[in-house]
């Protein structure tokens, strides 16, 4: 390495791109580091969108880190501006700004991905629209009337958000889903229509296991045609169909992809002094013991805060984390972890249930390998950690009987990190003071 | 940074740990009456587990590397990068419950107190601007919590 600082070049605004300048900003403090983002606003809380349109969050809360963040961090945001060419033989970014070109010494490609839209006849219409950023949001506020009657395209966890935020607007809400349930990709189907129940008591209908066959309308939506001849007059289609990795920087260089780019556990793309993390890249799945994407926003900051810290030349893995998901829907929680939905694997799932909410849990042998827990969160994280760690349970039933607790478990191997006092993650705390 | 470490071998079980912590974030001057005839009141930031051998209070332990900081979507948890201290800007959480799901010690919560505009991520803020010392480990009887200084922030 040379005396001269090193510079990071950081393609991308959201969570991955700043979980990455936190961790080179810990190693390197001289280098210099220039974040490119296309989107002219501050980082931004995405999930939070969904908040915003229901007007339970204001502008200043949206914000993912303080106003102060990048000055704090010595970070040249070029926001606003999109990064159009790659030259990797070069380390070279072209922009489409008055500074045209920078120079890299790593870069990092955290460019998440973008709303997907079907190919459907009528998906240009006026009063259609994806359901993915905050012009989105802000588009949506400024014109959905209460009262209006919104059809949601799809059921997945973007698409149940913004239906939430639709009710809450006043708004006649219903979902079409393909699939046969909501959430197809994280409930089984009685999970589902748990859930689905919710949704109902607050107004909202569903077709479910219903395609799209058309939008239709003058020059505005008017009418939803669904697979099958059924027509849901609508004044507005949130599209929730969906996202598809970034690729387009990638696409006329070395950098090898498949769905999305590919990288190795130090998070480094197939070409050398380039990286990626979040929702761009094919990232290693520890449950699945391979590489895929995992569009999370936990997964994209644990990659980008270790992608971070190689950029800056200090050697860390990404050992992979168990996918798993948590959000309330009026009020009431579900989260989901690991294998959740029965049509994964040969497991056993075990139920428990009370007025109030419910326990699922999927055991392969004795090893938990999912759950999800309807409005039922408490230490929840225990729970994780023993798909985590394929921790052999030796009473899988018992694990319902109560709220889990790490006694239980004094054999779950002790976590990477430091932190707490010696001598755990479990059983005894014998410390030596 | 500070940390506080429990002593399984003086654990009584009794939980007062869990008491006093739940009273002091809910009324700030402990009385413990008022705090718990409050009809919304912030749960405890310590948990005494206990099983048929022994008992032992667990609270965060502040990790280098947080779960619940890396897995927080609106930026609410944070670790402070002069003390160590992780702690939950309750202003901006919105109850998502992805911290709770994320610590594998089951240390978050989520809980509204009598002050509180709505629920929030709620754990152990070494009590923060409240007592300079935890409450938790001035009202241990028998001196199973200790508060310990190490260097840096990890």
């Amino acid at each position: 390495m040379t005396d001269r600082p090193r510079h990071y070049c950081i393609i991308g605004n959201s969570t991955a791109a700043i979980a990455a300048v936190e961790s080179i900003r810990r190693v390197d403090k001289q280098g210099e580091i220039t974040l490119i983002a296309e989107e002219p606003y501050h980082t931004y809380a995405r999930p939070l969108i969904s908040y915003y349109l229901s007007g339970q969050v204001g502008p200043d809360q949206l914000l993912y880190r303080p106003k102060d963040f990048y000055q704090k961090n010595r970070v040249a945001a070029l926001l606003g501006v999109r990064a159009t060419r790659l030259d990797t033989g070069s380390r070279i970014v072209y922009l489409d700004s008055e500074i045209e070109s920078l120079h890299y010494d790593a870069c990092l490609l955290a460019t998440g991905s973008r709303a997907w839209a079907p190919p459907i006849p009528g998906i240009d219409l006026a009063g259609v629209g994806s359901f993915w950023t905050l012009d989105d949001a802000i588009a949506w506020k400024r014109t959905i009337q209460t009262g209006e009657r919104v059809v949601v395209l799809g059921a997945g966890l973007v698409g149940m958000k913004a239906a939430e935020a639709l009710v809450k607007l006043g708004c006649q809400v219903r979902v079409v889903e393909a699939a046969p349930r909501i959430l197809p990709a994280v409930l089984t189907q009685s999970a589902a229509a748990n859930v689905q129940a919710w949704f109902e008591q607050h107004g909202v209908e569903f077709q479910l296991g219903t395609g799209v066959a058309a939008l239709e309308g003058r020059h505005q939506v008017e009418t939803v045609a669904l697979v099958g001849g059924k027509q849901l007059r609508a004044d507005k289609v949130v599209l929730a169909t969906g996202v598809r990795p970034r690729l387009e920087l990638a696409e006329d260089t070395p950098i090898a992809f498949d769905r999305g780019l590919l990288v190795n556990q130090w998070q480094e793309t197939t070409v050398s002094g380039v990286f990626s993390a979040g929702d761009v890249c094919v990232g290693f799945d520890r449950l699945r013991n391979c590489n895929q994407i995992n569009p999370i926003l936990p997964n994209a900051h644990h990659q980008g805060r270790i992608a971070g810290f190689n950029m800056a030349g200090e050697e860390r893995m990404n050992e992979g984390i168990i996918p798993f998901n948590a959000t309330s829907f009026f009020g009431r929680s579900l989260i989901t972890m690991g294998f959740s939905q029965e049509n994964e694997l040969d497991m056993e799932e075990i139920t428990e249930s009370t007025t109030t909410g419910s326990r699922s849990l999927f055991f392969q042998g004795n090893k938990l390998v999912g759950a999800t827990l309807i409005n039922a969160g408490q230490r929840a994280g225990i729970l994780l950690s023993l798909i985590r760690e394929r921790f052999e349970v030796a009473d899988p039933p018992g694990l319902l009987r109560s709220v889990p607790q790490l006694l239980d478990f004094p054999d779950l191997p002790r976590q990477e990190q430091k932190g707490g006092g010696p001598g755990e993650i479990c059983g005894c705390f014998r410390h030596d003071l | 940074m500070k940390r506080i470490v429990a002593l399984a071998e003086y654990c009584l079980g009794c939980g007062l740990c869990a008491v006093y912590c739940s009273a002091l974030h809910t009324a700030p001057d402990l009385d413990l009456v008022r705090a718990f005839r409050q009809p919304k009141r912030l749960a405890a930031g310590i948990t005494v587990e206990k099983n048929l051998e022994f008992a032992v209070a667990r609270s965060c332990r502040h990790c280098e590397n947080p779960y619940c900081v890396e897995s927080c979507i609106t930026g609410a948890m944070v670790k402070d990068p002069l003390t160590g201290e992780v702690w939950c800007d309750v202003e901006r959480c919105v109850a998502c419950w992805t911290c709770v799901a994320a610590c594998p010690y089951g240390m978050v919560t989520i809980s509204q107190g009598p002050h509180d505009q709505h629920p929030h991520a709620q754990k152990c803020d070494l009590c923060r601007n409240l007592s300079e010392v935890p409450v938790c480990v001035l009202k241990c009887p028998n001196e199973a919590l200790v508060l310990v200084e190490e260097e840096g922030v990890a």
